[in-house]
This record gives C-alpha cells, structure tokens and sequence, in this order.
C-alpha cells in the first residue's frame, strides 16, 4: 500500500519533471539565476532583449525543423536551404534590381521549392530523411557559395535597413514577426486539420492511414513548411545584415534539431508544440548568450551543447518507455 | 525394445492470460516418417511448434520432450537446434549479402562442429575451402539443387527455401519441422520441395509437415495428426486417409458464445469488385490475390472465409488502398470508382478496421476523443479549423452507443483493455458514416463479453444499411454472423456459399483447395 | 531439375565474378570520369594531379573506412570527422607540452578516440537513442573538447627534437607520401578482416538480418558496440596521419569529415540497410567523389560547387542502392 503511494508520488513528480513545458522552464530559470549571480548587471533590458532579438535566426529554422520531426522525419537542409534562399533575395535585388514584395517571395519561393524536393524524395521515392535531406544541403551550400563567390550581395536598394535599425519596445520588428509565426505555429497545430493529421501521422504512421489520411502528403507538406521557414530564416539573416552571404546559417540545421529536442518534439514523431519549441529555442539561446558574457570558452560551450542534446533525448527515449510500460 | 518414435511430446499444455493454447497435447514422431500436422486457425499448431524448437523455452509450460528416448529440455532456439530439432520457418528469413555456404553455417564459421574429435583451433579466419567442400556435400546428399557459392540475392524464393532447409539440415536434426514450407512456393518449387522432403525421409530424418492444404497431406506425408482447439483430436495412418474425415475432425468447433441474431432485409448492390489482382510486394511474377471478384449489397454482411494467408487482408487492403492495385475495378453503386489510397476510399464511403490492432489501430498517446475524431475532421471543422466543442459533441455519442469502458473522452487509449481499444477502432471507422464497412478480425484477442458487444455492433450497421464484409479466423463466428460466404484460398475465390450451403465441411474443403500458379497453367488462362 | 535453379545458382567463371562485384560497379562510372574529363581537357590525366587527390583521398578515405563499420551494422555515426580532429590534437598536445613520446602519445590519442566511440555505442546499442542524433551529440561534445587542448599557440611538431616521425612522414617512398602507403596496409587488412575472418562476417550477418544472426549465435549488441568503437579508433587514426603530415596540430582538422565519409561509403556501394560493404567499395567510392569535383573543376564548374556536386552523388547513390534493395525475387 505505502509503496503505492511511493509510486504515486514519484509518479506525480515525474511527470511535472516529464512535462516538457516546465522542463524546459526551469532550466532556463536556473542559467538566468546563475548568470545574475557571476554578473549582476544581467538582468537588464539590455541584455534580455539582445537575447530575445538574437534568438530569431535559429528560432525560425527550428519553427520548420519541428514540423518535420513531428511528422517523424528529420531535415538537416533547414541551414543553407534558408542561406541559399537569401541568396536568391539577394541577388534579385542586387543583380535584378527586383522590387522588395517580389525579392521576399523569390526568397521565401526558393525556400519551399528546396523543401518540396526534399519531401518528394522522402515520400515517393522512399529514400531515407536524414540522407536526402544532407544531400540537399551540400547542393544548397554549393549552389549559394558559387553564386556569392565569396562577396555579400547588398539588399541596400530595397530600402529596409530603417525597418530593420527601428527598435519598438527595445526589439526590433523582425522579433515580432518571429512572435507572429510562433503563434500561427500554435494555430496550425493545435487548431487546424493538418495539425491533427500531422501529429496523427508523427504519432503512428500506419493508423493515420487506416483512418484515411494521405500521409505522403501531410509529410511533404511539412517539408514544404520546413522549407518556407528556413527562407524565412535565411530572410531575417539578410535583412539584419543588409546583405546576404553565403555564410549564414553554416550549422543552424544542428542546432535546430537541438532546440526541437529540448523544446520536447519527441524525435521519434508525434509529439510536441509550438510554445515548447519557442522556449527549446529560448532555452538553447539563452544558454549560448550567457556562456558567451560570462567568457566561458566558447569549445566548452560545444561541449555543454552536445551534452543537453543528447540528455534531452534520454529523457525523451525513457518517457517514451514509461508510456510503453503503462500500455501493458 | 526398438523405439518407435524418435520425438515425443507428452501432455504438453501452455496457458496465456484467458487462453488455453495447448491442452495436454501429445505429438509422436517415427523414424524416418513425415508426419503431417494440420488444423484449423488458433487450433494450437503455432503453439506447439514454438514449444518444439525452444522459443517458449522449457519451463514456459507443462508435460515433457524426449528426444530418442532421452527427456530434454530445450531453453532457446539454437538449444533446440544444438539438441537436434531442426526448425524451418514459413517466412523467408536469411541474410540475402552472403553466399548460400555462408548462410548455411553462420554459426559455425570455423567448420568445427563436423568433427567434434578434431583439436579446435582458434584461428580468426573462416574456413572457406571446407565450408564450400561440406556445403557441396550437404547439397548434394540431400539433392538440394544450389550453388555452394551463389549469392543468395540472385536466388529465387523456392531456392531460398530451400536454402533455408539446407540450413537447418546443416546441423544434422533427428526431427525437421517444415512449418508450411509450401506458402510462397510456385507449383515446380512445390515438386522439388516434396522431392527433397522424401529423400530425406530415406535417409531416415523424420519430418513434421505442418500444412494447410489436404492435397499435400494426401501427397506427401505418411501419418497426419489433426489439432483442434488446443487438442490433438485424431492420428490417421496414410491408408486411413480420407478427406471427409480429416475436414470432419479440423472443424467440430462448439459454439462457445451467443450470437445475436440479425432479421434485416438485405438491399441494392453497393459494392462490386471485378478481378481485382495485387502483385507480390518482392517476388517478381507472383500475385498475392489474383482475380477476384465478388458484390455486397447493403445491410448484407459478407463473410470472408478461407486460412490464414490465404489473402482475405490483402483483398480488403487492396480495396481500401492501402495496396496498390495491378489490376481490377471497384464499383460503388455501379459506378466505378477509383481509389488510389486510404483518402479515396474514406471519400467514398469505405471504412475499414485491421486486425493488427497494435501497429494499424490507434496512435496509442493520444486520448479516446482525437482517435475517434481523426477520420472524420471535415464534419467539425469550418474552414480549415477545428472545432474542439464540436469535436467533443461529434464523438460523444459513439462513445456512448460503443459502450466503451473508460472514465471519459479524454483518457488515454494506451489505458483501455484490448476490448475497449477495439471499440475505439471500430468507432474511428463509424466516424466516417460508411457505406462499405471492412472489418478484418474484428474479436481478434477481446474477452467474450466484448466480442458479443462487437457482433451486437455489426448487427446494428447491417441493420442501418450498411454493407459489411468481415473476415474471421473462427469458423463458428464467421457462420454465424453472415449471410453469404466467399470462400479464399492460395489468394483465388475458391468458392461462394450460401447461408444454407455453408458447413463447416464444405467451408472447410474449399479453403484447403490449392491453387499453384504454375507457368503452364497462366498460359493456358490467357489464351482463354 | 530446374533449368533456372542451375542458372542462377552458376557463379560462373573469375571473370565473370569481378565484373559482377559491387565494386567494379563503382570502379565504371570512375573510369569513366576520368575517360570523359581527359578527353575534353587531356591535362586532367596528368601525374601531377593524381597524386596531389591522391594525397587528398587518404584522410577521407580512412574516415571513410571508420565510418563504413556502422553503415555495415546498420547503424549511422556522424562524429567522426570530429573524432579525427581529436586525436590529432591529444597527440601534438602530448607531445609539445609535455614532451612525450610519439608512441604513448599516439596510443593515448587512440584511447580518447575509443572512449568516444564506446560513448556512441552506449547511448546507441544500450540507451536506444535513435543513432543519427545520439552521434550528433557527441559530433558537439568532440568538437568542442578538441579546442580545450589549444593554449594559444600552435603545437608544431616540425620544431620538436627526439620527435623524427614528421620526419618520416615528409619522405615519399616509390613517388608516394607515406600515409598513402599506411592508407593501403589499413584498406588491405581491413578488407581481409571483413572478407576472410568469422568477425567480418559476423558483423555483416548482424546488419543484414538482426534476427538471423542471433539465432546463428552472435552476440548482435556487442557487434553493433564494435563497429563504432572501430568507427572512432580508424577516424582517429585518419586525424593522426594528417597531423603527422602537416607537423601542426590544428582543432579543426576534421570538420566536415563525417559527411564526405559518408558520401564516400554510400557512393561506394556501402547499403545504408546495413549487411554490406566492402572496403575496396569505399575506397574507390571516395576516391571516385574527389575525381568526380576535381574533374568538375577541370571542366570549367566553379570550384565553390565541389560540394554541391558530393551532395549530388550521394542522392544517387542512395537511389541506386534503394533500388537494389528493392528488385524483386525471381518467383
């Protein structure tokens, strides 16, 4: 009886510790804590905000990645398809003076066609994620390297540095429209039919089906979004920067699959919501901004990361387990 | 005093939770014979079979094993083999980058098991050259038509059968099961099979046959033991063979629950299937179903009868596609309809419940509501957004109507006993308001009460006009429930009955017909 | 009997044997690279530019090698180029800052690179993490451990006294570096240990059927534990020869790797469904991804799309071999 109760409440426990909105909170809470105590000033505006506004790049890619790993799926192209889409917003505006609406649909356009080849090969051809999706990325990587050629190409003929140099709140605007994706994010998941379809689908592939869903193409769908995202990433590199360059997003598909696994997108699929991928984001954000002002070795840094990544993933393998365990 | 036999089994009972699977079952070998086992689906064959090469290992279960006179105790698969029960399963399971030597003695790659008395060396290199040289051998005296050092990828599937044999005769068995060895066979690979299963037999390994098919009984094995819910009912000695009597003592089944009985009229035609054919996923020239045609009419139920792996699935997969067709229409209300995947079917009116409740059922970590809600969100949702307070009022009454045993909409599947899972199953694919509904063991694995809940749930459908066609493994079951039988085996329609026709006997002696889709025989089709 | 029974059981003769084999299916299409790219510009088929890819290939190439163990098993490790770095570093570290010997050196450098790989086994094999992103982890954790051992100042070997090994490594033996020939005796050995020894075809039993092969009585988890510790402990070894070569040692000798190795592998005939590979596959299969961007560069392609072109291959690959595992069975 007492051991019942023993289990109840480990249980209870457990599944606040399991909970991976709270996870996720609490970690944050505890490196925020550390940092005000090695350096006091943190705590200010300035140095919150600069996180905040800093967060954005990574945070859009990770919007796309986990729509993916939901469906079950990995995508490792999200870095460079987003820089190769800023190229391509870069030199409509540099080489064909294209007017701005036009430049950020080619980009976002260069995006989602990148994503819908990745998802073809993924769904019809039934080639593996992980290795269609790496190939994509050399042929991105390749593709915007050559056409830089190792210079940045200037968006300065749209007209966007004021829109971007504008700080409401203390942000910027591009922060708030990162809010704005997060939060259509959340309605695509959790109020939209393809938001149930896709965690369905993440969820049990084969029972989706039973039930009538076209699985092949919730996946290639969220392929397609992964793709848009990674543009919209690649759009807030250049647009910050003035210019795009063939550097940006160097890794940011690693990382994002990181902030996924702490934001408790179940890397095996079905799981997981928007809020908790923006605090995954926040979280891994936070963690790299604090290391950075506290000058800890920016390889150690490295270290830590692939270390909650690969914690955040046991954790996620063994809730997995306890749900299994209490199926029997 | 000579032995008789070379393998007893005595009293061997095993339980599962609720199941009785073997009861006090006797098997006895003899030297050099090739005994036949045969028995209707969950008669406890499989069972058995599992107890004699050692996967439910010793102990799992009572009575005893002797093995020429001495009482073992196999504790695993290899134990089982090491012992001397060879094993051959039905699917084809081997390492398709390796040779046919390699395949044949993986476990042995040092080739010292031959000669016990030779001094083991522990060198780290295979003995290729005696590996070929014994393989040659081994395929030679057992007349097993195979290169030693052909690459198993470039083989066919009788040929991997056979290599499979080979395998297990490679460690030189007293006892070799064959467990339905024919399933995936071509009539030529059907005849060099028997071939080597009788010179076997010469050479004084003693076989166990296990079989669905009364022709190959009749062909090929020297005694025949029958299973019968978990009992041995009877052994025939080849000259008492009789097909009467074997078919009369695989079925016999009591009618051990109550079925409701159904007094609806039965309608228009709603469904029509015209030679539907689905080739094999990975075996090139082979079909899984080949032209098959039958019609439903509405609040009809439509039993799909026949053994398993005969292609009852496949026929209702292929319908509701999730197999890709390789030829035949699909009429709905006389109006052919095509159905490229699971989407179009539910579009149309088809809904469909597998019998693989685990890996085709629910998505297990969600909770009762979104399961239900999932096949049919277009009626709760306005535009391309869900309603959440629709969804709870769309799903309400199934649960409720369903019976399902939870504490409320949103506890979660993973909770609920097998029978409350099934109802969720069966609840998703009402969601959709189908006229052609496809229940595929529908009380497969549920307790009995839920299972007259479930026939109770099908009689409602059929009463509501809905056109049903179920498969059940339970001849008493599937007598009981439907109108009107198609009858399958060897993926062909061999035969239609009417509920008067329909005995367990003659259900029974078509689905143990074979079809061999031999070349010759095709030919002969396509001239017609 | 059967006349196709006879047909396809016939291995026919050595001939027909070698041009049948996997790796002559990649040996072809290299050939004919280096056939179509002399032909529009004849300077490619120069001494000169072979040796230099050649040079080139034989850090991949060993990586590549390493990272092949796992594909064979079924199993993806995406650290080892990171592990190559490490093992380059620990060693020049020893050995510059505490003036140790270029054997305890090499062996401790080793050591590390085995711990990484019973790391990746154990969240692998043992924790159940699914592989690609259980070796991504460690991929962060290597990657950043590697610049721990930096202080500042570069660890040249060249300057080192009692430390000749570099200069042995500057030596060419018949016209070729040393790590080439070190390159062949590793691919020579390697392929008599997947060919020829009960280990080598244990581990390929293990990836291609689990379940086979554990009824033939091996042991699948500590084959699966093994391919990756090989994986690191080859990785570090391509990471040294480099280190040994240069006389430096660099952090970020490595970065990137893991991706081309896989390239190579995959290009060379290794199934990512695991149950087969051949060294020699993965030695040309690397060999014929450097020819394949250093001929592109010859033909005129900017040399930025080198890249794009190793992606390109890759996808090909895998379709080829999906391709091949999915042809049916002759019924």
């Amino acid at each position: 009886m007492s051991e019942r109760q023993k289990n109840r409440k480990s249980g209870l426990a457990l599944r606040i510790l399991l909970n991976p909105e709270i996870g996720i909170l609490i970690p944050i809470l505890l490196v925020c804590v550390v940092t005000t105590i090695l350096k006091p000033n943190f705590l200010t505006w300035r140095y919150i905000s600069s996180i905040l506004v800093g967060s954005i790049f990574i945070g859009a890619a990770t919007l796309g990645e986990c729509l993916v790993i939901m469906s079950g799926e990995i995508d490792l192209s999200v870095g460079y398809n987003g820089c190769l889409a800023g190229v391509v917003m870069g030199i409509a505006a540099s080489a064909w003076g294209l007017p701005l609406a036009v430049c950020l649909l080619m980009c976002l356009a260069a995006g989602a066609a990148v994503g819908a080849v990745n998802g073809f090969c993924v769904c019809q051809l039934g080639l593996s994620s992980w290795i269609t999706t790496l190939a994509t990325q050399f042929i991105c990587q390749g593709l915007a390297v050559t056409i830089c050629q190792g210079q940045p190409l200037s968006i300065m003929s749209l007209g966007t540095s004021e829109f971007v140099r504008e700080k409401p709140l203390g942000l910027n605007w591009l922060f708030f429209i990162f809010i704005v994706l997060i939060l259509l994010l959340d309605i695509l998941l959790r109020r939209t039919r393809y938001g149930y379809y896709l965690r369905s689908v993440g969820g049990n592939q084969d029972a989706s089906i039973m039930a009538g869903i076209n699985a092949k193409r919730v996946k290639i769908i969220a392929f397609v979004l992964a793709g848009v995202f990674a543009a919209v990433g690649g759009m807030f590199d250049v647009l910050n920067a003035g210019a795009s360059n063939s550097v940006f997003g160097n890794g940011r598909e690693f990382r994002a699959i990181i902030c996924c696994a702490i934001g408790g997108i179940s890397m095996s699929g079905g799981a997981g919501s928007s809020f908790g991928v923006a605090l995954g984001v926040l979280l891994f954000h936070t963690l790299w901004y604090c290391l950075r002002i506290l000058d800890v070795n920016t390889n150690l840094q490295l270290v830590l990361i692939g270390l909650i990544l690969v914690l955040s993933v046991i954790m996620d393998v063994q809730r997995k387990r306890l749900e299994a365990r209490k199926m029997v | 005093m000579e032995r008789e036999y070379v393998l007893e089994a005595v009293d061997i009972t095993k339980r599962f939770p609720g199941v009785l699977a073997n009861d006090r079952v006797c098997l006895n070998v003899k030297y050099g014979e090739v005994l036949g086992l045969i028995g209707e689906n969950g008669a406890g064959k499989s069972t058995l079979l599992k107890i004699l090469n050692g996967i439910y290992p010793h102990g799992s279960y009572e009575g005893k094993l002797v093995l020429e006179g001495e009482e073992i105790h196999p504790a695993s698969t290899q134990d089982a083999m090491e012992k001397g029960i060879g094993y051959v399963p039905q699917e084809i399971n081997v390492l398709k980058n390796f040779s046919v030597a390699e395949n044949i003695y993986m476990s042995d790659l040092r080739m010292e098991k031959l000669d016990p008395d030779k001094k083991k060396k522990k060198t780290p290199f295979v003995n290729f050259r005696k590996m070929y040289e014994s393989c040659e051998l081994l395929l030679r005296e057992n007349k097993i038509e195979l290169n030693a050092k052909a690459d198993v990828r470039k083989l066919s599937v009788g040929q991997q059968q056979m290599l499979m044999i080979a395998r297990a005769l490679a460690t030189k068995p007293r006892v070799l099961i064959l467990d339905e060895p024919t399933t995936s066979l071509s009539g030529k690979d059907v005849k060099s099979l028997f071939d080597v299963v009788r010179s076997l037999k010469e050479k004084g390994t003693s076989i166990i046959f296990v079989t669905h098919k009364l022709e190959e009984i009749m062909e090929l094995t020297d005694r025949v033991t029958i299973l019968r819910d978990g009992k041995n009912i009877s052994t025939f000695e080849k000259k008492d063979y009789d097909t009467g009597k074997i078919i009369a003592d695989m079925i016999g089944r009591e009618l051990s629950e109550l079925y409701p009985a159904r007094k609806n009229p039965i309608g228009e035609e709603v469904l029509r299937v015209e030679g539907l054919t689905v080739a094999h996923p990975y075996i090139a020239n082979r079909e899984l179903i080949h032209e098959v045609s039958f019609q439903v009419r509405a609040g009809e139920v439509l039993g799909l009868g026949g053994l398993v792996g005969a292609g009852r699935s496949e026929v209702c997969s292929a319908i509701y596609g999730m197999l890709p067709r390789k030829s035949g229409r699909i009429f709905l209300d006389g109006k052919e309809v095509h159905i490229k995947n699971t989407e179009d079917a539910v579009k149309h009116g088809i809904s469909m419940v597998s019998e693989d409740r685990k890996r085709y059922g629910l998505n297990f970590s969600w909770d009762i509501k979104k399961n239900i809600a999932i096949s049919n969100l277009k009626a709760i949702s306005r535009a391309y957004f869900v309603s959440s307070r629709q969804l709870e009022r769309r799903v309400r009454p199934y649960f409720e109507e369903l019976r399902i045993k939870a504490p409320g909409l949103g506890t979660r599947v993973a909770t609920l006993s097998g029978g409350n899972q099934q109802k969720v199953v069966i609840a998703r694919a009402l969601n959709v308001s189908p006229r052609v509904m496809i229940l595929d063991e529908p009380t497969k694995g549920i307790d009995v009460g839920s299972k007259n809940e479930i026939y109770q749930l099908i009689n409602e459908m059929a009463a509501q006009g809905v056109a049903v066609i179920m498969i059940s493994s339970e001849l008493p079951e599937l007598m009981a429930m439907s109108d009107r039988f198609i009858i399958m085996a060897d993926g062909h329609v061999a035969g239609e009955l009417s509920k008067e026709e329909a005995q367990e006997s003659s259900i029974m002696r078509l689905a143990t017909k074979s079809f061999r889709q031999d070349e010759t025989g095709k030919k002969k089709e396509a001239k017609k | 009997m059967n006349e196709q029974a006879v047909k396809a059981g016939k291995t026919g003769s050595r001939l027909q044997v070698l041009l049948g084999s996997d790796e002559f299916g990649v040996f072809l299409p290299l050939l004919g690279i280096i056939a179509v790219t002399t032909l529009l510009r004849p300077d490619f088929l120069s001494v000169a530019n072979f040796s230099s890819m050649l040079g080139q290939v034989t850090f991949i190439a060993v990586t590549a090698l390493g990272a092949s163990f796992p594909l064979m098993v079924g199993q993806v490790d995406i650290s080892t180029g990171r592990v190559a770095g490490l093992a380059g570093i620990i060693m020049s570290s020893l050995v510059v800052d505490h003036g140790m010997g270029a054997l305890p050196a090499i062996l401790l450098a080793l050591g590390a690179c085995l711990i990484v790989g019973v790391i990746n086994g154990i969240l692998v094999v043992y924790l159940e993490l699914p592989d690609f992103v259980a070796t991504m982890g460690t991929l962060y954790m290597v990657g950043g451990a590697r610049y721990l051992f930096v202080k500042g100042y570069q660890f040249s070997l060249n300057t080192q006294e009692n430390f000749p090994l570099v200069q042995i490594f500057d030596g060419r033996y018949l016209g070729m570096p040393l790590y080439f020939w070190i390159m062949v005796v590793i691919f020579a050995f390697v392929f008599i240990v997947i060919k020829k020894t009960l280990w080598g075809r244990r581990l390929l039993a293990t990836g291609d059927n689990r379940e086979v092969a554990a009824l033939a009585g091996i042991n699948t988890d500590k084959m699966r534990m093994e391919a990756y510790m090989i994986s690191a402990l080859l990785s570090g070894v391509a990471g040294l020869l480099l280190t040994l070569d240069v006389g430096i040692g660099l952090p970020e000798t490595g970065d990137g790797w893991e991706f081309r190795a896989i390239a190579g592998c995959v290009v060379g005939g290794v199934s990512l469904a695991g149950g087969k590979g051949s060294p020699l596959g993965v030695l040309i299969g690397t060999a014929l991804v450097f020819v394949a961007e250093n001929a592109i560069i010859f033909l005129g392609c900017p040399a930025t799309m080198k890249i794009a072109v190793q992606g390109f291959l890759m996808a090909l690959a895998v379709l080829i071999d999906l391709y091949r595992q999915k042809r049916k069975v002759p019924a």
